[in-house]
């Protein structure tokens, strides 16, 4: 009885498993494949001969490699960009005084709960007015504060014994020396767990970056791989769609394996907002 | 530190400048463009008060798309808290390979949705090579045209709904279920309790407020990933089925140019969110 159980239970989570990689090994599976195969029936899930053809065609059959450029540079920015807002304000908020400072704080953590397409129009509207409209500082400036990032620094600052900061203002150090020699080395690990969280958001946008720029040399790499399917409508060349699928989702599931455990428990921490 | 007082405002000042600019002042300003008709470029706006929302419930779209957005949150979120329990459940009881089982249910929640959309497209294959319709076809039934039917394409929608959400789910499942302590299960075992007892006894009673919070994040959740989703597979389509609230919303900013009516669309989305915020908080304080 024992035993029949354990072998269910077994079954059950592996059989899910494989239900929820099965897309993955489809996508990786026809990235490799000749043309010749794509279609095959029965399915045949390793090719015969590996046809990195695929790779080559979608890295030169549209901009990839500029697209990608793209992405890194906005996903650089906006990381440094969220970092740099939202330790200072972390900071305030956890060791600071100041009237208004619960409302306030407040008020920044409504920004998590609505969905972008709320303020879609006026935002168009405050980007054009700003002349952000099809720039790359478009892409980065409006998005370099995060309510999420600051709620979270601002949790570990709260844990830091006050003692330290207070002998280093005793021997003179202003605000910005404290945070910046004392403060951050100590707070490594949830400065790399903030690192991985927008990391994996600003390379995931969609939605805005749609919004935002319409010239093909300004679109990032979500952008671009949407195009390319769009393009591809008629007489879709899967191989290709499937090669630059996966390297458009390489950098994220590589910081994934890497860092696996932090990925999940900082996600689950921060309510899976995006 | 605290000599100089204006010093915590001066350390939040890059964050709020940012937060006022791109999104209160465009949240703010929504609200005041519900009550306007203008087509986005014209130097001058019409006052048409509450017309905007009237033409909301005349429309039949937007009631489709309302309808459609409710079908979507609500059996995404069933479907995926109720597998997400299951499988909790079942982890927690100790399976051999436990950290590689734990972030292949995971790894859906990461990839970007583009990507997502772009993959299911091609699982969802209209035709008998797709990776769906083979799988379906070794039982025998016949190729369906998934993302193509306009019977088939929100339940299509689900599924990749679903997947993506449940290892998020899971992981907060496990850590409810971490939560409840071994105590209780030993006093039900000396009691002489089967597994299903203390199941039904003191799992899902101590599970509650996690199901809760998960049931409520999760519909956020589903809100904030549809517009992607939609916009790679189906663009709405076919015949509407899968127009949502956020994707209507856009099509009438965007395409018709009709602000006005958009942003009142957008404030019946903000209300719906607000709402499910106002819930979510409310349990987070009684817990």
């Amino acid at each position: 009885m024992k035993k029949v159980s354990a072998l269910l239970k077994h079954s059950i989570i592996y059989l899910g498993a494989v239900i929820m990689i099965l897309p993955f090994l489809w996508m990786i599976s026809t990235s490799l494949k000749p043309p010749n195969e794509i279609f095959e029936v029965p399915i045949r899930w390793i090719p015969s001969e590996f046809y990195f053809e695929n790779y080559v065609n979608a890295v030169t059959s549209f901009p990839f490699v500029d697209f990608f450029i793209n992405s890194v540079i906005v996903t650089l920015c906006i990381i440094v960009g969220q970092l740099v807002t939202s330790i200072l304000a972390a900071y305030a908020f956890a060791r600071m005084e100041f009237k208004g400072k619960n409302l306030l704080f407040l008020l920044l953590l409504s920004g998590l709960m609505l969905p972008a397409q709320t303020i879609m129009i006026p935002m168009v509207l405050m980007l054009k007015e700003l002349g952000l409209l099809n720039t790359l500082q478009g892409l980065i400036i409006p998005f370099s504060w995060s309510a999420l990032i600051v709620f979270l620094l601002r949790q570990f600052f709260l844990k830091i014994p006050l003692e330290i900061e207070e002998a280093a203002a005793i021997d003179g150090c202003n605000v910005f020396q404290i945070i910046g020699k004392i403060v951050m080395p100590i707070s490594k690990p949830i400065i790399s767990t903030s690192i991985i969280l927008i990391f994996i958001y600003g390379w995931n946008q969609y939605f805005w970056p749609l919004l935002i720029v319409n010239k093909e040399e300004l679109y990032t790499l979500q952008l671009g791989l949407a195009y390319f399917k769009e393009q591809n409508v008629i007489e879709t060349d899967w191989g290709a769609l499937m090669a630059g699928t996966t390297l458009t989702m390489l950098p994220v599931i590589i910081v994934f394996l890497l860092f696996q455990k932090k990925v999940i428990e900082s996600i689950a921490f921060s309510g899976g907002k995006e | 530190m605290k000599k100089n007082k204006y010093i915590g405002y001066l350390l939040i000042l890059p964050t709020y400048i940012l937060f006022a600019l791109f999104f209160l002042i465009p949240l703010l300003y929504s609200f005041k463009l519900t009550f306007y008709e203008w087509n986005g470029f014209s130097p001058t706006m019409e006052f048409v008060g509450l017309q905007n929302y009237m033409m909301l419930f005349q429309s039949q779209d937007f009631i489709n798309a309302l309808k459609n957005t409710v079908v979507y949150a609500g059996s995404t979120v069933i479907l995926a808290v109720f597998i997400s329990l299951v499988l909790s459940v079942v982890v927690q009881d100790g399976i051999k390979g436990y950290q590689t089982i734990k972030g292949i249910y995971f790894l859906p929640h990461i990839v970007s949705l583009v990507a997502v959309g772009v993959v299911w497209s091609w699982v969802f294959l209209p035709n008998s090579s797709g990776l769906l319709n083979a799988i379906i076809g070794v039982f025998g039934l016949e190729s369906q045209k998934w993302l193509a039917d306009p019977n088939l394409a929100m339940g299509s929608l689900v599924i990749i709904g679903v997947w993506k959400s449940i290892g998020y789910n899971m992981v907060i499942f496990i850590a409810g279920l971490l939560s409840i302590p071994e105590s209780l299960y030993e006093a039900a075992k000396i009691d002489g309790a089967t597994k299903l007892q203390s199941f039904t006894k003191i799992t899902v009673p101590m599970l509650k407020p996690t199901m809760f919070f998960v049931m409520v994040s999760a519909t956020i959740y589903s809100l904030f990933q549809v517009f992607d989703i939609v916009n790679v597979t189906t663009g709405g389509g076919p015949v509407g089925s899968t127009e949502m609230l956020v994707t209507y919303l856009y099509k009438v900013g965007f395409e018709q140019f009709q602000i006005g009516y958009a942003s009142a669309i957008a404030f019946v989305l903000f209300i719906m969110t607000a709402l499910i915020t106002v819930i979510q908080k409310k349990f987070i304080e009684e817990r």
